[in-house]
């Protein structure tokens, strides 16, 4: 995991038009600028907001890339919360969730 | 800024920390604003004495001035933002800090840890920084709670509160 990397893209991401088009338009070659794994660029391409959040992107990044591919709110918070139940604990990043997602953040 | 150190960005986008009380203060975005922003979000956070320092430095920069100035800190209490938690309030943990805000009691504002913080009120807890920083601006003086109320799809209690100058 390169959660460096992948948290710089969707930083940029949120903040760019011009990277958001080429997100739409051209996204292979907005991730080869990246340095990613394959399941990195997989996750980012197939919008899996629950991989990611388990990876350890950050909510204030990712809440921006949740609603860039159509998310509602309620979805993205559930998004996280069917990662936590798939597939476990948040194992990257700052912050973990407690009792899959009801106990809050630590 | 004898007491404090802090850093210049040229590029900021706002956030709704920033935008939403303009939004209300100044519809007409005609009034001169620097924002000013206190890392909140992650570690390595800044201490709390070194808030309140900063709140007594911005005070002497504010008095070195003719201009009359309203200096707005602005931030969440408990609250778990953009997480799988992000309605969770804790009402009775808000209360406590607003009484000692109000208060201004600065051996208990400076007393919180950020490890009990982020357990019992969440990351959105680390907030508490901008507020304080208030308190350190207006030293000696009390505050008055004019609103607070949990509202969860907010995720946050909203609060609006004045301190004696």
């Amino acid at each position: 995991m390169s959660l460096y990397f992948v948290q710089k893209l969707l930083y940029n991401l949120n903040r760019e038009p011009s990277v958001q088009a080429q997100f739409k338009t051209d996204i292979d070659s907005l991730l080869d600028a990246y340095k990613l794994t394959d399941e990195e660029r997989s996750w980012l391409k197939n919008g899996d907001v629950g991989e990611l959040y388990i990876h350890g992107v950050n909510g204030q990044i990712l809440m921006h890339y949740a609603a860039l591919i159509g998310n509602e709110w309620d979805e993205y918070i559930q998004a996280m919360k069917d990662g936590l139940k798939k597939h476990g604990q948040v194992r990257d990043g700052i912050y973990r969730a407690v009792d899959g997602g009801t106990g809050g953040a630590v | 800024m004898q007491s404090v150190d802090v850093a210049y960005a040229e590029e900021w986008k706002m956030d709704h920390g920033i935008m939403v009380p303009l939004h209300f203060l100044t519809p007409r975005y005609d009034m001169d604003i620097i924002p000013v922003n206190i890392n909140c979000q992650g570690p390595p956070l800044t201490p709390l004495n070194r808030v309140w320092e900063f709140g007594k430095a911005l005070r002497r920069a504010c008095d070195s001035v003719p201009e009359k100035i309203a200096v707005i800190g602005t931030g969440g209490i408990s609250h778990w933002p953009a997480t799988p938690n992000s309605v969770k309030i804790v009402e009775e943990w808000d209360r406590d800090y607003l009484d000692k805000w109000l208060a201004n009691d600065k051996e208990a504002l400076l007393a919180y840890t950020d490890e009990d913080t982020l357990k019992d009120a969440g990351q959105g807890g680390f907030e508490i920084r901008t507020l304080t920083a208030i308190s350190g601006l207006c030293e000696g003086k009390k505050g008055d709670l004019w609103f607070y109320e949990p509202i969860p799809i907010f995720s946050v209690g909203c609060t609006v509160g004045v301190m004696e100058v």
